[in-house]
């Protein structure tokens, strides 16, 4: 019910611009024929009748749905009348009182409207009543009438003629009508029944029982009964000739002397003045023929300009795109470092209304866009000198807001506040702003300290994340897919067969992970399917790890073009560690990943089942050569160094202990280890052994350690490495 | 009674009653349906209500006057009384619609305003 009567009210207040340029319009054209008059009046009736309108550029409404129909769900009510003067009086009132507070069962804007549309029902209600109340009281009294002729009836207790019936409509009149009179009082009579007034002067009266709360209505439903008679009177006359006007108004003054029975007839509700109808009728003349081409032409011009509605393209939302920054709009002063459209990240919008950043090295979750009204004091007040002046780049605050269509708001739970502003304007661009939440401005508007830094346009982001060219790959955060699948450890196999590691997982499943290639977005798809036994991967949002589907959004064609997806799936098995990418080595030759395993203070320490996936994208050129990938786990227990510019086939490495030992294995050959402990002084590793007799320095570069010889024991003969040698 | 006018139509009922009485009910409603078209219980309803005005009586079917006529119309005072709406229609609504009867004032000055207006031709 609430819907119906929003519905009704925003096409009541279109309704109300056109009776307003209606009554100026007839106001104007009082010399033409009132039959244009009615004509206009029955535009009224259209725009009442007909939910729909169409569209047009020649619309002056001002806005089609004052009250939005998402009034009674949004977090900060507001109406779109179309003037904004009276938007920016009412919005503000409308939001301090009516935001729903959280832990509200029914926001206080639900439970106004649904009063409002009681009370609505309530009145038609009672006008209705009151109609058929009074259509009895004539039925009762035309009980007692008589036939004249024809369709024509004459009854006692009645005080003006009148038509009943919509089938078979009858003409009473009073039994004492004056013979003389009674030929024009019937050819006003049936100019109504031709003019088929008795269908529209009903209709008219059931569109006042349906929009009686609007004041203008009323005002139009009175104006139309005038201008019906007036335009019967006119008809009489063309057709009965001028010369007639005098005995006319004088029958029309006859049948307006009151009698003493009581006419209580909606029907003929809105008797107009007979004054009046008598100067009208005396003072007609036929009208000039450029009078009814100005007017007919007023008629379509209004048709045109009030009984269409304002163009509104809807945009698609922004979601289920990526952005780049096209150009900086605002930048608040009091701070040195901005982002540039070059330094910026790409803004991720997923299709489920998430936000994500990506830059460089990383895709990174910033939280989930909630729709949002703008205003002036969660908006303009934001910015230096709300929104005024300042560092503009050719707009304002207020004119954003203005021109804004639809809003959202990401907040972000860092310790910064980080929030976000998402806008979509009326011509389709998008704009993003980046700044501080505060968290008092939740419940004191007047003590909220948000802060607005930057405000960016966006543009739609055609390309892939770029990709460093030369050896390194880009490396992406792990995600999270909480799906349980293959816990038959009997089926492990089946993940291992694809991989492109299959054999060094067979030497050490412990320490191999999986490997997958993915060239292509079906490639995605055919894998969530393996993966998947229900259908919804669940994301880690508190810890700003995205889901399965966040974090392959930004893998589309474009960028399957120019590079590769490297995927490792790592068992989740019940434990309570997190993963994430520890390095990526590439040659040219050799690709390889290495996932480390990290026990997080802040991860819930409840295990996880399902899978973890680690994403690495590369450049396809750079790994088009490659022959050999792999991947190795590495646990917080130990870290593992290879020297992998080894030639050999199990290459020299040595493995950092928790527990601040090592063991080091020279070379394949040997089966001398070397076993000890280790520090790190600022850039240094140090190993020393057990025994004392050895030490090994390296420098902390190239992601690993380097190895000094000159400060390190001298070498045993087989050893591969040397001076510079990098273990990774 | 003095101040019941009867309607055009009411009258014709009376002259019938008038003019053929004693007149049984049923023979009223015959003729009441041919000159009038009246359905029966129209005429039983209009009958009662004028008996109950102390014009007609009904004994048993048989419907006969308690005045002539003559006596009758003389009686009619000649009032000129304002039409009410009964509370038909709201005060403020009255106002806007100016449906106020017409005072005589107002009736002499219109139809002064019609007897001057110069003839069409």
């Amino acid at each position: 019910m609430e819907e119906v009567f929003l519905k009704l009210l925003n096409m009541s207040i279109t309704a109300g611009w056109l009776i307003l340029a209606v009554i100026v319009l007839r106001f104007c054209l009082k010399k033409a024929p009132k039959a244009i008059a009615v004509i206009l009046w029955a535009l009224v009736g259209v725009r009442l009748i007909c939910p729909f309108s169409l569209e047009s550029i020649f619309s002056i409404i001002p806005s089609a749905e004052t009250v939005p129909s998402d009034i009674l769900y949004s977090e900060t009510p507001a109406i779109q009348s179309g003037i904004r003067i009276f938007n920016a009086a009412v919005n503000p009132i409308l939001s301090e009182t009516m935001a729903p507070a959280a832990g509200d069962s029914a926001n206080p804007m639900q439970i106004v409207v649904w009063t409002a549309s009681v009370i609505w029902a309530v009145g038609m209600a009672a006008m209705l009543v009151y109609t058929f109340i009074s259509s009895f009281r004539i039925y009762r009294k035309v009980r007692e009438a008589t036939p004249l002729r024809e369709n024509i009836l004459l009854c006692d207790r009645i005080s003006t003629p009148f038509i009943l019936g919509i089938i078979r409509p009858r003409i009473f009149l009073p039994s004492a009508v004056r013979e003389q009179d009674l030929v024009y009082v019937i050819a006003h009579e049936k100019a109504h029944l031709q003019r088929h007034d008795h269908l529209w002067k009903p209709l008219g009266f059931l569109l006042l029982t349906v929009y009686w709360f609007h004041p203008l209505i009323w005002v139009a439903y009175l104006l139309l009964c005038r201008d019906i008679e007036f335009a019967c009177d006119e008809k009489v006359i063309r057709e009965m000739g001028l010369e007639i006007k005098k005995n006319y108004a004088d029958a029309l003054i006859n049948c307006s002397i009151p009698r003493r029975m009581i006419a209580a007839c909606p029907l003929a509700f809105g008797e107009v003045s007979v004054k009046e109808r008598v100067k009208n009728i005396l003072h007609y003349r036929k009208p000039a023929l450029f009078i009814v081409v100005a007017a007919a032409i007023a008629c379509m011009i209004t048709a045109v300009c009030l009984l269409t509605n304002p163009p509104h393209t809807a945009f698609s939302d922004p979601f289920g795109k990526n952005y780049s920054v096209d150009s900086l709009i605002y930048a608040a002063p009091q701070y040195n470092f901005v982002l540039t459209p070059e330094t910026a990240p790409t803004y991720i919008l997923t299709a489920d209304g998430m936000l994500m950043t990506s830059s460089q090295n990383q895709t990174e979750f910033k939280g989930e866009a909630v729709a949002v009204s703008l205003t002036e004091y969660n908006f303009d007040q934001y910015f230096e000198n709300n929104g005024i002046g300042g560092i503009w780049e050719n707009t304002s605050a207020a004119k954003l807001r203005e021109q804004n269509e639809k809003a959202w708001k990401v907040l972000t739970d860092n310790e910064l506040h980080e929030f976000y502003y998402i806008l979509q304007q009326n011509d389709g661009s998008v704009y993003l702003s980046y700044g501080y939440h505060d968290p008092e401005g939740e419940t004191d508007r007047d003590a909220d300290d948000s802060s607005i830094r930057w405000l960016f346009k966006l543009d739609i982001y055609e390309h892939t994340v770029s990709v460093s060219p030369v050896g390194g790959a880009e490396q992406m955060g792990a995600i999270y897919l909480g799906v349980v699948a293959y816990a038959d450890w009997t089926q492990i196999a089946d993940i291992h067969t694809p991989a492109l590691n299959e054999f060094q997982i067979a030497v050490s499943s412990l320490h191999h992970l999986p490997l997958y290639r993915l060239d292509s977005v079906a490639d995605i798809h055919a894998l969530k399917e393996c993966f998947k036994e229900e259908t919804l991967p669940v994301s880690l949002r508190d810890e700003g790890i995205p889901s399965f589907d966040e974090a392959t959004a930004a893998f589309d064609d474009p960028f399957f073009q120019e590079n590769t997806l490297f995927l490792v799936p790592v068992p989740a098995d019940g434990e309570a560690y997190r993963y994430d990418i520890g390095n990526v080595y590439n040659d040219g030759k050799k690709f390889l990943i290495r996932v480390d395993q990290l026990l997080s203070p802040e991860a819930d320490t409840a295990g996880l089942d399902g899978w973890w996936f680690v994403l690495v994208s590369a450049d396809r050129e750079s790994v088009q050569d490659c022959t050999e990938f792999d991947t190795e786990l590495h646990n917080e227990m130990s870290r593992v160094y290879v020297y992998r510019d080894s030639e050999n086939v199990l290459p020299a490495s040595f493995t950092l202990y928790e527990d601040n030992t090592f063991t080091f294995t020279f070379s394949a050959v040997s089966s001398y280890i070397g076993v000890g402990t280790y520090r790190i002084e600022n850039d240094q590793l140090i190993l020393t052994t057990d025994d004392g007799n050895f030490v090994y320095t390296f420098t902390a570069g190239d992601d690993g350690y380097i190895f000094d010889a000159e400060n390190s024991s001298d070498m045993i003969w087989f050893a591969d490495f040397q001076d510079g040698s990098v273990f990774r | 009674m003095h101040d019941y006018q009867m309607g055009a139509i009411e009258s014709r009922f009376a002259d019938i009653i008038w003019e053929n009485e004693p007149i049984s009910s049923t023979e009223l409603a015959k003729r009441s349906e041919k000159l009038l078209q009246w359905k029966k219980s129209t005429t039983y309803t209009v009958l009662k209500r004028l008996c109950d005005k102390g014009i007609f009586q009904n004994n048993q079917g048989t419907v006969t006057s308690l005045m002539t006529r003559q006596e009758f119309y003389s009686m009619q005072s000649q009032r000129f009384v304002e039409e009410t709406f009964a509370g038909s229609l709201p005060a403020f609504l009255a106002a806007f619609t100016a449906r106020k009867p017409l005072t005589p004032e107002e009736v002499a000055q219109l139809r002064r305003m019609v007897a001057e207006y110069p003839e069409e031709s």
